[in-house]
């Protein structure tokens, strides 16, 4: 209940399994407080991946939920100025700033039936003036997953505090990133309440990574948009991650992981990366032509 | 032969935004009602700007749930103003559904088998 000094700090937040634990680590830090002001201290946090502000979204959205108000503090001015840029401290009383590069696609919390308003989202700022330029082919597998993946977790995930975007490129290393996490439920969660199959998180992404597997009820197939993300970060050389409740996946070049994350995220974040330096052809075939 | 009546997706769902499983939806309930009334389908993809699979597993592949055979899917179904990225997609789509209808109880089977315990 009421705490005089209740706290709560940060460090680097990178795209990576130890900046989706540590924002795990806050989110069960800032569960403890209800009524309170949390002052979240951010001295220690060197560096924050911009699109990592999605599931940063959902941490504090579950925070003030519990009727908390989230103070920041400490926050060194590298940082400032990404989460000003990408208009994640507009809500935290912090100045906007303009995004002179053009990198930044901005902090945005949606709706689960807001498929539309984000559709139009990605239609506007995917084509920002100094977003690297793309192949169309490429440009478009990369907003139709990216789509695919919101379209997911308004059907699946049960958010009732909405579904978080955000976006950023990094030009030196020719990638851009792009995060979308919800606040609901958890696909272990969602597998037990639907289908009553009990598993761990890490086998339940597994789960929902298996071809013709879905929660859904009705006739209607699901199980194709992972696999076509899939088949996409593969051509690309891109990266991919699921962090859902404790279960943590990463799949790139470099491999597949599959783990547990020792503390339990609020929800499900999907983190797609590609590498925009890429000039391979993207036309989708069918299979027969695969 | 049935008479054909053309259906607009664009008219249907009402914007060029085709995402949504309810948007889909709404495009299987048309394509069916027209089924149902004895004519065939020519259904056009003028206009889109955004689809991509969740929308078209509901409107198309959701037909091949066995309600209707193949061989009825064909003679009555058609797809007009369609790109050839979107008809890679759809075609997808169509290949998905059928696996899926066809292996649905072995997907459940193989995975209630697997199961393992839960973290709570």
């Amino acid at each position: 209940m009421s705490n005089n000094s209740a706290k709560a700090s940060l460090g680097e937040i990178r795209s990576n399994q130890q900046g989706f634990t540590r924002l795990a680590v806050l989110a069960e830090a800032l569960n403890t407080y209800l009524l309170d002001t949390v002052d979240v201290d951010l001295s220690a946090c060197t560096w924050f991946d911009a699109n990592m502000s999605a599931p940063l979204g959902v941490v504090f959205a579950h925070a003030v939920d519990n009727l908390n108000s989230i103070k920041l503090g400490g926050l060194r001015p590298g940082v400032e100025t990404i989460l000003a840029k990408n208009r994640f401290l507009a809500g935290f009383g912090f100045p906007e700033r303009e995004d002179t590069h053009g990198t930044t696609i901005p902090y945005r919390r949606f709706t689960p039936t807001d498929d539309r308003y984000f559709a139009a989202y990605l239609n506007q700022f995917l084509r920002g003036k100094d977003l690297p330029i793309m192949s169309t082919g490429l440009s478009e597998r990369f907003k139709n997953s990216i789509l695919e993946i919101f379209v997911n977790a308004a059907m699946h995930s049960e958010s009732k505090l909405g579904i978080f975007a955000c976006g950023q490129y990094f030009p030196q290393q020719h990638r851009l990133d792009f995060c979308v996490a919800d606040a609901g439920v958890g696909i272990r969660r969602k597998i037990y309440k639907e289908l009553g199959m009990k598993m761990n998180s890490d086998k339940a992404i597994e789960w929902a990574l298996q071809e013709g597997n879905t929660t859904r009820k009705g006739n209607v197939p699901g199980g194709l948009g992972l696999k076509l993300i899939r088949e996409f970060i593969t051509m690309n050389k891109g990266r991919i991650q699921i962090v859902s409740d404790r279960g943590y996946w990463e799949f790139s070049p470099q491999g597949e992981t599959l783990t547990r994350i020792d503390t339990s995220f609020p929800g499900t974040v999907i983190n797609i990366e590609i590498n925009t330096a890429d000039t391979s052809s993207y036309r989708l075939r069918s299979e027969s032509e695969n | 032969m049935a008479e054909r009546v053309t259906l607009k997706i664009f008219d249907i769902v009402g914007g060029p935004v085709w995402v949504s499983t309810d948007d889909g939806q709404k495009i299987f309930d048309k394509i069916t009602a027209a089924f149902k009334a004895g004519r065939s389908v020519n259904l056009s993809f003028a206009n889109q700007q955004n689809l991509i699979t969740a929308f078209l597993n509901a409107a198309i592949g959701q037909l091949y749930g066995g309600q209707y055979d193949e061989a009825f899917l064909k003679e009555r179904l058609a797809f007009s103003d369609i790109s050839e990225d979107d008809r890679a997609m759809l075609e997808r789509a169509i290949e998905n559904a059928k696996r899926y209808f066809a292996n649905r109880p072995a997907y459940d089977h193989a995975w209630k088998e697997v199961v393992d315990e839960d973290e709570e």
